[in-house]
C-alpha cells in the first residue's frame, strides 16, 4: 500500500497519548479529538445518509466507537484514515439497520426545474440541474458500495490511496467503483432530467 | 460532457455540511454515560464467552454425546442443553452467552426429533417428555463437529500476497461478526466487513457469506494464533506482506 498523505491535525502520537490518558481515567481529553474531527465525520455521515438528524446520530455512534477502540489505533497510520475506516463501518451497519433509502421520484419532485427552449440538449439540462441537493439525492439512490466510494473520494484531503485504506480495498477497486458510481449517477440524473428535454 | 459532469459533481460534494454546535457536548455526554457501564459489560461478556467454550469442551470430552448428524440447528441445542439442562433434563432454548450460535429453535430442532437425541444429562423427572434422554455414544464425525466451535470448518486456505483467502462452512447461523469471534477475538483489528450478496442477512444460514477483513500486518501473527483457536486447522500457506501496512483477508461462509 502506498503511504498516506493526509494532512494531520491531531498527530498520531498525540492520539496515542490521549488513548493513554483515557485509560487512566481522563475521559475529557477525548474532546480534543472530537473537536478536530467532528466536521470530517459529520460531513461523511451527512453525505452518506442524506439527513442531518441521522448524521448527528451517526457521528455520535462513530465517536463512541472511536472512544472504545482508541487503544487499537497504531500510530504508524494517519489517524484520519483509521477514523475514516471506523466511520465507514459504523455508518454501514447503522444505515443497514435503519434501512434508509431515497426514491428517485423525490429527486424530480423537489427540483424547481425550469425547462429551457427546445434546442437545449439533454446533457445541458442534466448539468444545469446538478445542484448540491439533487446530486446528494442521486447519490443516495446508489448502491452502498458505490455511494460510499463517491462520498469518501470527494472528502477534503482524501485521495484514492487514502480511500483505499479506509475502505480496505485495493486502489484499483476504488477507481473502478468510482467510475461505476459516476456512470450510475449520470444515468440517474439522465433518467430524472433528461426526459424533460423538449 | 464528462468533464463538466465531474466538475459539477465535485462542486456539489465538496460543499460541507457543518455539524451542530452542540455536537461535541452531546458526544462527550454520551461518553460519560457509557464509560462506567462499558468495562463491566465487556468483562462479563468475555467471562461468559470463555465459560461457554470451556463447558462445550467439557461436554464433548466428558459425555461423548451429540445429536443426530444432518440436524444443523439441532447441534446447538444439544451442546447448549448438555451444558445448561435443568434438573428435569428439559431442553434449554436459550443460546449460551458469547457464542454466535443461532438460537435454539424448538421448531427447527423439532423437525429432526431432537427429543430422541443424545443428552447425557440427569434423568428426567416425572414432568419430562417421554424419550427425552436416550444415551448413545457420539459418532466420530459428531465428535469432530462438536470440537469445532461455532460449527465452522475450514475448507481451504490459499494465500496470495497481499491477500489471504480463507473458506469456511458454517453449520450455524451467525448473529454478528462480533459475536462470532467475540470470545477469542481473532479480528481485533477487523476494520471492514462486507456481506455478499449485499442483501444477505446474517441470520440467513442458507446464503453464502463473504467477509473481507482488513488487519494490520503487525498483528498478523497474533491474529493467526487467536484465529486458530476458533478455527482449528487454519493454516497460513504464505508469508504476510513485507512492506504493506494492511492486508485483506477474504472469508467465505457457505452453509452446509
Amino acid at each position: 500500500m502506498k503511504a498516506l498523505h493526509i494532512i494531520l491535525t491531531v498527530e498520531p502520537i498525540e492520539v496515542t497519548e490521549i488513548a493513554g490518558r483515557i485509560k487512566k481515567g481522563d475521559t475529557e481529553c477525548f474532546a480534543k479529538i472530537v473537536e478536530e474531527y467532528k466536521g470530517f465525520v459529520f460531513n461523511f455521515a451527512s453525505q452518506l445518509s442524506g439527513s442531518r438528524e441521522t448524521a448527528t446520530d451517526l457521528t455520535q455512534e462513530v465517536f463512541l466507537r472511536v472512544f472504545k477502540q482508541l487503544g487499537l489505533y497504531k500510530p504508524d497510520h494517519p489517524f484520519k484514515s483509521w477514523l475514516g475506516r471506523v466511520a465507514y463501518t459504523t455508518s454501514l451497519n447503522y444505515l443497514r439497520k435503519k434501512r434508509e433509502s431515497v426514491h428517485i421520484e423525490s429527486l424530480a419532485v423537489d427540483c424547481p426545474l425550469e425547462v429551457r427552449d427546445g434546442s437545449m440538449l439533454t446533457e445541458d439540462i442534466i448539468i444545469e440541474n446538478m445542484t448540491r441537493e439533487n446530486v446528494r439525492k442521486a447519490i443516495l439512490v446508489l448502491p452502498e458500495d458505490l455511494r460510499t466510494v463517491v462520498v469518501i473520494c470527494h472528502m477534503d484531503g482524501v485521495d484514492i490511496a487514502d480511500a483505499a485504506v479506509m475502505l480496505g480495498v485495493p486502489e484499483g477497486t476504488v477507481k473502478s467503483r468510482l467510475f461505476r458510481a459516476r456512470e450510475e449517477l449520470r444515468k440517474i440524473l439522465e433518467r430524472t432530467f433528461g426526459s424533460l428535454s423538449v | 460532457m464528462m468533464d463538466k459532469f465531474d466538475q459539477k459533481l465535485k462542486e456539489a460534494l465538496l460543499m460541507r455540511d457543518d455539524p451542530p454546535e452542540t455536537l461535541t457536548n452531546q458526544i462527550m455526554a454520551r461518553i460519560r454515560v457509557e464509560k462506567p457501564r462499558k468495562n463491566p459489560m465487556m468483562l462479563w461478556v468475555g467471562i461468559g464467552s470463555v465459560a461457554a467454550c470451556l463447558l462445550i469442551v467439557a461436554v464433548v470430552f466428558g459425555t461423548g454425546t451429540f445429536t443426530r448428524p444432518g440436524q444443523e440447528m439441532a447441534k446447538q441445542p444439544a451442546a447448549e442443553t448438555a451444558a445448561y439442562s435443568d434438573e428435569d433434563g428439559n431442553l434449554a432454548s436459550k443460546a449460551s452467552p458469547g457464542q454466535a450460535l443461532g438460537k435454539a429453535d424448538e421448531k427447527t430442532a423439532g423437525s429432526g426429533n431432537i427429543q430422541d437425541r443424545t443428552l447425557e444429562s440427569k434423568p428426567p423427572s416425572g414432568s419430562a417428555e417421554p424419550g427425552k434422554t436416550v444415551s448413545r455414544p457420539a459418532t466420530p464425525e459428531e465428535l469432530e463437529e462438536l470440537k469445532k466451535p461455532l460449527g465452522l470448518t475450514v475448507d481451504s486456505l490459499a494465500s496470495t500476497l497481499p491477500r489471504i483467502d480463507i473458506t469456511f462452512k458454517s453449520t450455524n447461523t451467525i448473529q454478528s461478526w462480533t459475536d462470532a469471534y467475540g470470545a477469542t477475538k481473532p479480528f481485533t483489528s477487523l476494520i471492514k466487513t462486507e456481506i455478499i450478496p449485499k442483501e444477505s442477512k446474517l441470520k440467513d444460514a442458507k446464503k453464502t457469506y463473504k467477509m473481507t477483513a482488513t488487519i494490520n500486518t503487525a498483528d498478523y501473527r497474533a491474529w493467526l494464533e487467536s484465529a486458530q483457536k476458533v478455527l482449528p486447522g487454519l493454516k497460513a500457506d504464505g508469508k504476510p506482506p513485507a512492506d504493506t501496512s494492511v492486508m485483506n483477508v477474504v472469508i467465505y461462509f457457505e452453509p452446509k
